[in-house]
This record gives structure tokens, C-alpha cells and sequence, in this order.
């Protein structure tokens, strides 16, 4: 009887929470942004996090005028951008539920989907720094759900596909995909709509890409490492955990037993390649994931059990793996750059250092050095990843200073930024930061664990 | 016939005395025994182990699983922890034999060859480091049954027997635990996983049961694996599965497999009989029961060949799998006998493999529990005197396989010992450690003992023969160094060092 009442309260209180998913949701995505840009502001850190929020805040004036992002953050005031990236998150969650609605996705499900996508790296990444592929996301949703409006209304959902299409050569080609997809095969229509909608993204992709030399990917802002940038329980500051990851697996399988393998399979192999590529499509791929672990999920919970004690404990376990990865990402994110020390370092560079300078420091941090010192950073990853890469191993790994010189010189570094970071992971009795004792070096500047240097021109 | 229980309980007995006279004939444990002593001994004080050590490499964190540590604190209660970690070690070990008889009956339903399959578990070479406190000597047993156990399962499924919440529960208890012993229970999982392709291959029926008991053991396995590693998984990636072993001695943890060591050490009959009855389980007979050990003994092979299990831990499984495997060899040898015109021989085949085992099984192992490598109780001696002669920050050199004789008996610092994982530096210490046992110039030696705050250099015989020495240590000059302990082991304490140049 007891037993009867619990499994029925249980219900209520699941029934309840399915009712009300799309507040409770959305109070935990605030709750955890809330989280950690308070944590930023107890640190003095500023709110913003990412290579890639830095590059649109600096290009803002100076580079891709035609993007859509730089084109908001002229509007907006750098002091209010940290709200831009919650708000993104948001408005693709309450997106993603009007569209669950429309398609009959059931409430289980789509619960999971928002759960697990809130609870996944790399959307708390997201939520925490300007991404132009949640942007992209952002954009797609509101047009499916102004597309499915039907009647004149979804002519209205070309803006949103249009600038969705601006964002890079690979998401108009996604979305180009994507939308063809949707109409030649599963709508089997080739009205004028759908043909006006493709051939007006196909044109702004040609645009795009011959006249404003967009790029195929918008970045990487990192440097990459594709055998661990995946799982963020291996250290990475994206991607998902490794309990998602299993129950993606469960859902692949899922997938492949209900026939849903024909629509997986290639999406699965083009964000694989994506990634595989550039890292920075990271991002679709977690979003797959996250959808494939719900379904999982999903399917696990609804399964007839011959066991339910060992259902109960797989749910438990995998709650608590899900949760306990959450909650290790975002311990970890605090350390994520840029940090107090390295704005007040490059802004030290701002005042005292000559406004032509290149500065020198680890490629990560090439962005920062852009908005906080307004200089020219050395290494440009987002242009010139392969070089700029090499390039930085060069003169980090540099033995001697006959192999570090040259390099300094034919790239004009004259500033040299040694932050925290890389203090802790490059050798401090050999390679770079040994060079640096070198009478060439001076140290201008020093504040904690972070260095300014100057390196002095050769004498004649 | 006499009843299996007199026969198992007989020669587990027998395994467990010869185990002990043979432990307690040599007075130390093998050297990395020591690391296991010491945490033990902090949670019968503290009720918690070493997680922050202050004297490893100077002072470091350390990420291990603690069953092992806390199951021989529980003994050590009532008995002394010297004597606990002789015997219990070796209770374990021998607790193999009853486990091979059970699976060995469950696979082969054969007596007499599982009489003899649980005769070779006791008696495998690999399993006699009798002075071994390691926690393979948990994992083992535990992995075993917890293959029983899982066997168990499949057969109530299939028959819809009642007792199947009753296995699982105790499967899911016994998995927990192993999960919590080593690492190495991912052998399980793989195993079940290659299983589960075989069976599948075979067009055998895989119980909804089965898929649900492996799955949960998969969530429980990385959920605890999460749980205690979770800090090396972050600091050192994908890596940490390798340990951080440096680069210079991980050929010593992971040796190319040789087959004169394997032959020797899982013993020569059991390995020949293992490998025809995978081929004819495989190829000739299909026998679907044999999938689950053979796919076990294929996981194993897998991560030995990834280097993700050292060898010897690797043959120590893969050998008690061929103990069961020699059952089914048996029985099938005693109906191909009575096939045959020597079928009036046939009451000769069990004295005659008992005897050919004897020869081939009991004295190599014999022989392996005499030859290990252990320190002498003079070194011992010369570590006990540090730790009543030197002040308690001191730092000292010793060699890879010493430093937990530093930590244990000298209870002072060490500058490395073999608990690679989590530390930053463990390349270059290993590095300076080769250079202060090789190099010839004192500047060298002064400059690394600076750097580590070394003040005391222990030099063991074991260390002289490690590094091929002839005489003590190059450098050691009257001017910078005092003998402050000398007998076969000599002990130098530092008085100088580096001047600024």
C-alpha cells in the first residue's frame, strides 16, 4: 500500500514537472549563468569568458563589418554584451518548446532534450560566451517555427534564414542542406516558397563567400585537440560529458532499431567531419549528442524492465553521473581565461606600451590581447590556425636564442604577455621562459603569477 | 567419489598453507607492498587514507581505490597489521581455488576435470608472490565471482528461475565492490561487451537480464571510476589511463609480450590445453558456454596489447581463465579416451595429470615465491635507522622501487616512487633520479639534490646492481658528503652544496 503511495506521489511530482518544464527550465539555465558570472564577479573577472567573445567585442570596430554579431555589438554596450549570451540560451529554449509543440515531440522527450542541452558543456559554455553558432541555432529555430506557421505568415521566415546564412560558408551550407532536405523529401514540395527560400540562401552563401570573404568556419579561437575537446570530463572546456556521451550511444542504437538510422547516420557523419576539421563545430555535434542521449534516456526510462530495482539504480547513476559532470564543468570554469590578472596585464600593455606593438603571449589569448590591450596580437588562430600553430611551437619549444630570435623579429613582437596559464604549463628551467633571461628580454611589468616583457631590437 | 567440498576445501587448504609457509619464510613484503602498508595503517588511525600525502615525492595527491585498504583495516582491528597483510593476501589468492571449481562445474558440468582446474589455480606460478600486499590479490577473487555470479544469472534467465534477484543482488554488491578495487574491472566490462558481439555473431539468444545487468554495470563503472579519478581525468586527459608512467620506464611496466615468460609464468599445460579448447569452443564445437571466459581472455589480450594493464596482471587473469578452460579440456580428453582402444587406461589420466602438473605447476611456483624481489631486512634496517636518526623534514634519495621503503619505514620524504598518477613533474624527477645514480660530476648531483632538498642518499645493494655500480656512488667525496650509516646498505648525509657562481 505504502509502496503504491510513493510510486503515485513520484508520478504526481514527475507529472508536475513535465506540466511546468518550460519555468522550471528556464529557472535552471538562469540559475546557472546566475551562478557563474556571480562567481566572475566575485573573482573580478570579467563576466565574458572565450576567445570568441572577445574577437566579435574587438572586431566590432575593426573587422567583418558585415557580420551579424559584430553588427549587434555596435549597438550594444560592451558593459551590458555579458547579458547577450544568457539571453541567447534562453530565447533557444523557449524556441525549441514552441517548435516541440508543433512537431507533437512528446513532453518526456523533450524534456530531456532541455535538460540534458542545459546541463551539457557545451551549452553552459554558450550561455557564457558570444557564440555565433548559438546565434545560428537561435536564428534556425525561430525560422522552422515561423515556417510552420503556414499561409503568408511564413514568407516571414526568411529573415531568420537569411541571416542564420550569414554567419559562415558552413552553416548557410547546413542550412541549405537541411532546408532542401525538408522540403524535396519530406514535404515533397518544390513550390515557389521553398524554391525562393533556397536559391535566396544559396545566394547569400555565393555573397558571402565572394565578396566578403567570409570564411568556410568562423574560427577555431583555440587551439585544438580533437581527441579530448569532445569530452569535457577529460579536461576540455566544451563538448559534453562521458555519461551523456553512453546514453548517446544507448540512443544511436535506439535510433538504429526504430529505423531512424537514415536521418541520424549522415547527420552524425557530417558534424563527425565537421568536427574532425575544426573544432569549433564542436557545438553541433554536443547538440546531437545532447538529442540522442535524451532519446536514450528517454527510452531506457520507458522500457519494460524485467528488473526494476537495476532500472532504478541505472536512472540513478546515470542523474548523478550527468549532474556530478555539471557540476565539476562549472567548478572548472572559474579558472577558464581571461582572468583578473590577465585584464589588468593587458591593460597595463593599453597604457604603457607603444600602440604600434605586436604582443606576443599563448594563442588563446591572442583575442584578449586585442580588446583588453588594443594591440596586435602575434598569432591569429581563427585566420591562420595551421601556421599560427607551428609557429607557436616554434617559439615556445625554442632551445636557444638562435632559434627564438629570428622568430620574434620576422613577426615584429616587440611585448611579450607570460599569463598565468602559461607559467604553470611551459617548462620554467628550459625552452621559452628560460630564454627569456636572456639581456634582449626586460621585464616591464609584474603583477602575481603574470609577466610583461619587452624584446629589445638587435643592436647594429 | 568424496564430496566436492572435501576435495575443494582439501586443496584449498593445502594452497593456503604452502602460500603461508612460503610468505612467512621470507621476513619483508615486495617493495611496492609498501604503499598499501602505509595506507592501511592511516585508516586504522585515522579511518581515512593517505589522498594528500605529505611525504611521497615530497608531498602530493594521490587518486587509488580504497577497498582493498579498508577491507585489511577491518582485519587489522583484531589482528597486527604485519601479520594481516601476510595472511589475508594469501587467503585471498587461495580463495581462487573454490571460485575455479564453481565456474569451472557451471561451464563444464565435468567433476573430476574441476577438481583439476581448481588444483592449477591454486598451484599458478604468476599468483606465487606470496609476499605480494597488492590489491590484485582482491581483484582477482572478486572479478571471478563476480563471472560466476554473472554466469549464474544467464542460466535463472533462461530458465526463469526465482533465484535470479537473489544472484543479481549479490552480482551488483560483489560488482560494487570490484569497481571500487582497481580499475581493471573495465576486463569485465569489455569481456561482456565482446560477449555480447560473439553471441550475437553466433545467433545466440542474449536474455533481456543480461543485457540489463550489463548495462548497469557499465553506469556503475564509470560512475566510480568518475567519482575517484575524476582530478586525473581533467589534469591529464585521455593519458590518464597510461598513469603518467614516464616514458623512460614505461617498456619495464609494459613489456612486449614474450611467450618464454607467459609459458613459464601461467605454467605450460594449462596454456597448451587453454589454447585448443578456445579453438574447438570457437571453431569446432560452438560451444556458447566457453564465449563468456574466451571473450574475457580477449580483453584482456586487447588491453595488455593497448598497454593498459601491466603484464603480469594481465597473464595473473588470463591464467586463472585457463585453469577453468583446462576443465572443459579434461572432459573432453576423458571422452575422446573412452572413444578409443585405451579406454582401460583411463582411470591412469588423473594421477598422470596430477603428476605432469606437479612437475609443471607446483615448482615453478615454488620457485617464483623464493626468487621475489624483495628488500633484505638489512635494507629494511638501514631505512627504520632514518627515520630514528634524521630530522622529520629531511628529504631522501632512494630508487624507484625504494621509495616507499623511504615513506613506510623511514617516514621521511621521498623524491618518487612508482604512484606516477596526478604528479606534474614525474618525467623529470624520474630524469634526475637516473642522473644521481650515474653521473660523475658533483656539481650535477649537488645542483638535483638542491632542487629536491635532498639531504640524505640511501645506497642499497639492490641499487648498486640496478644501476651495474661497482663501488658506491662517483661523486661521494669526503668534502661534501658524511657516512653516517654503513653496512652492506650505506647512508650519506649532504654538507655542502652549490656556491652562486
Amino acid at each position: 500500500m505504502n509502496d503504491k503511495n510513493s510510486k503515485q506521489n513520484a508520478h504526481a511530482y514527475f507529472g508536475h514537472l513535465l506540466r511546468y518544464q518550460k519555468i522550471y527550465l528556464c529557472a535552471l539555465l538562469i540559475l546557472l549563468s546566475a551562478l557563474t558570472l556571480f562567481s566572475n564577479h566575485l573573482q573580478e573577472k570579467p563576466f565574458l569568458i572565450g576567445g570568441e567573445s572577445y574577437f566579435f567585442l574587438s572586431s566590432a570596430q575593426q573587422e567583418l563589418p558585415y557580420h551579424p554579431l559584430t553588427l549587434l555589438f555596435r549597438v550594444i554596450p560592451d558593459q551590458i554584451a555579458f547579458l547577450f549570451p544568457p539571453l541567447l540560451s534562453l530565447g533557444v529554449i523557449l524556441l525549441f518548446y514552441s517548435l516541440a509543440g508543433k512537431m507533437n515531440i512528446p513532453e518526456k522527450k523533450a524534456f530531456c532534450m532541455v535538460l540534458f542541452y542545459i546541463l551539457t558543456p557545451a551549452s553552459i559554455f554558450t550561455s557564457l560566451a558570444v557564440s555565433s553558432y548559438s546565434l545560428f541555432l537561435l536564428l534556425v529555430l525561430l525560422g522552422v517555427n515561423v515556417l510552420l506557421l503556414g499561409s503568408k505568415k511564413k514568407y516571414l521566415a526568411l529573415l531568420p534564414f537569411l541571416l542564420a546564412s550569414w554567419i559562415d560558408i558552413f552553416s548557410s551550407l547546413l542550412l541549405l542542406i537541411g532546408l532542401a532536405v525538408y522540403f524535396l523529401i519530406v514535404k515533397k514540395s518544390q513550390g515557389r516558397f521553398s524554391i525562393i527560400i533556397l536559391i535566396s540562401i544559396a545566394a547569400v552563401m555565393v555573397l558571402n563567400a565572394a565578396l566578403l570573404n567570409s570564411p568556410f568556419f568562423l574560427g577555431p579561437f583555440t587551439m585544438q585537440d580533437r581527441g579530448a575537446d569532445l569530452i569535457s570530463d577529460l579536461g576540455s572546456f566544451s563538448g559534453v560529458g562521458v555519461f551523456a556521451l553512453l546514453l548517446a550511444i544507448i540512443g544511436l542504437i535506439t535510433g538504429w532499431q526504430k529505423n531512424n538510422i537514415s536521418i541520424i547516420l549522415p547527420a552524425l557523419a557530417v558534424f563527425i567531419a565537421s568536427y574532425l576539421f575544426n573544432a569549433q563545430t564542436i557545438f553541433f555535434l554536443s547538440l546531437l549528442i545532447v538529442i540522442l542521449a535524451a532519446v536514450g534516456f528517454v527510452d531506457l526510462l520507458g522500457q519494460n524492465w524485467r528488473l526494476s530495482s537495476l532500472r532504478n539504480a541505472v536512472l540513478l547513476l546515470l542523474l548523478l553521473g550527468i549532474s556530478f559532470s555539471t557540476v565539476a564543468y562549472l567548478g572548472r570554469l572559474s579558472e577558464y581565461s581571461p582572468t583578473a590578472l590577465d585584464q589588468k596585464s593587458l591593460e597595463w600593455i593599453k597604457r604603457n606600451t607603444d600602440e604600434e606593438a605586436v604582443v606576443l603571449s599563448a594563442p588563446e589569448n591572442s583575442y584578449y590581447v586585442s580588446y583588453f590591450a588594443q594591440r596586435k596580437p602575434a598569432f591569429s588562430l581563427h585566420r591562420r590556425y595551421q601556421q599560427d600553430y607551428r609557429l607557436s611551437q616554434d617559439i615556445f619549444s625554442a632551445f636557444y636564442i638562435d632559434e627564438l630570435f629570428p622568430l620574434l623579429e620576422e613577426n615584429n613582437i616587440s611585448i611579450i604577455y607570460v599569463s598565468e596559464d602559461m607559467k604553470r604549463q611551459l617548462p620554467a628551467q628550459q625552452e621559452f621562459l628560460f630564454l627569456l633571461q636572456n639581456e634582449r628580454f626586460k621585464l616591464l611589468y609584474f603583477t602575481e603569477e603574470a609577466e610583461v616583457w619587452s624584446f629589445d631590437e638587435a643592436k647594429q | 567419489m568424496k564430496k566436492p567440498i572435501v576435495v575443494v576445501g582439501g586443496i584449498f587448504l593445502a594452497v593456503l598453507a604452502i602460500r603461508l609457509v612460503l610468505a612467512f619464510a621470507i621476513p619483508e613484503f615486495t617493495y611496492e607492498s609498501y604503499f598499501h602498508l602505509r595506507q592501511v595503517e592511516h585508516i586504522v588511525e585515522t579511518g581515512v587514507p593517505f589522498y594528500q600525502d605529505p611525504l611521497s615525492y615530497g608531498g602530493r595527491e594521490l587518486a587509488f581505490l580504497p577497498s582493498f585498504h579498508y577491507l585489511t583495516a577491518l582485519f587489522s582491528l583484531l589482528l597486527p597489521i604485519a601479520l594481516v597483510a601476510k595472511i589475508l593476501p594469501n587467503l585471498l589468492t587461495a580463495l581462487l581455488v573454490p571460485i575455479t571449481y564453481l565456474i569451472s562445474k557451471r561451464i563444464t558440468e565435468h567433476q573430476i576435470g574441476s577438481y583439476v582446474a581448481a588444483f592449477i589455480a591454486g598451484f599458478l606460478p604468476i599468483l606465487y608472490f606470496t609476499n605480494g600486499f597488492v590489491v590484485n590479490t582482491l581483484f582477482l577473487p572478486l572479478i571471478f565471482i563476480a563471472i560466476y555470479l554473472y554466469l549464474n544469472i544467464e542460466e535463472n534467465a533462461k530458465k526463469n528461475d526465482p533465484k535470479l534477484m537473489k544472484h543479481i543482488y549479490i552480482y551488483a554488491a560483489v560488482f560494487f565492490l570490484l569497481c571500487l578495487t582497481s580499475p581493471l574491472a573495465a576486463i569485465m566490462l569489455i569481456g561482456l561487451g565482446i560477449y555480447a558481439l560473439l553471441s550475437f555473431i553466433e545467433g545466440k539468444k542474449i536474455y533481456r537480464e543480461e543485457a540489463e545487468v550489463i548495462l548497469f554495470s557499465v553506469f556503475l563503472y564509470v560512475w566510480v571510476q568518475f567519482l575517484f579519478f575524476k582530478k586525473s581525468l581533467l589534469q591529464e586527459g585521455i593519458s590518464f589511463v597510461w598513469q603518467n608512467i614516464p616514458s623512460s620506464i614505461i617498456a619495464q611496466y609494459f613489456p612486449k609480450f614474450s611467450l618464454g615468460v607467459a609459458l613459464i609464468l601461467v605454467s605450460i599445460i594449462p596454456f597448451l590445453a587453454g589454447a585448443v579448447v578456445v579453438y574447438r569452443s570457437l571453431f569446432q564445437l560452438k560451444n556458447q558456454k566457453s564465449f563468456l571466459l574466451i571473450s574475457l581472455v580477449l580483453a584482456a589480450s586487447i588491453l595488455t596489447w593497448l598497454r593498459l594493464i601491466r603484464f603480469r596482471q594481465s597473464l595473473a587473469f588470463f591464467s586463472v581463465v585457463l585453469a577453468v578452460l583446462f576443465a572443459a579440456f579434461y572432459g573432453d580428453l576423458e571422452r575422446y579416451l573412452q572413444k578409443t582402444k585405451l579406454s582401460h587406461l583411463q582411470k591412469y589420466l588423473l594421477p598422470l595429470t596430477i603428476f605432469i602438473l606437479l612437475i609443471s605447476t607446483v615448482l615453478p611456483a615454488i620457485n617464483t615465491a623464493r626468487l621475489q624481489d624483495v628488500p633484505s631486512t638489512e635494507e629494511v634496517d638501514a631505512f627504520i635507522w632514518i627515520s630514528e636518526n634524521t630530522p622529520p623534514s629531511t628529504a631522501v634519495l632512494a630508487t624507484l622501487d625504494e621509495g616507499h621503503l623511504v615513506t613506510y619505514y623511514g617516514k621521511r620524504k621521498n623524491l618518487i616512487d612508482d604512484r606516477f598518477m596526478l604528479v606534474d613533474d614525474a618525467e623529470v624527477r624520474f630524469q634526475s633520479l637516473t642522473s644521481l645514480f650515474t653521473t660523475k660530476f658533483r656539481t650535477e648531483a649537488l645542483e638535483l639534490a638542491d632542487k629536491y632538498n635532498l639531504e640524505y642518499f640511501v645506497f642499497t645493494p639492490s641499487a648498486k646492481e640496478k644501476y651495474g655500480l661497482k663501488r658506491e656512488l662517483p661523486y661521494i667525496t669526503r668534502r661534501c658528503f658524511d657516512t653516517v650509516y654503513q653496512n652492506e646498505t650505506i647512508i650519506f648525509k649532504l654538507k655542502c652544496q652549490l656556491g652562486p657562481t
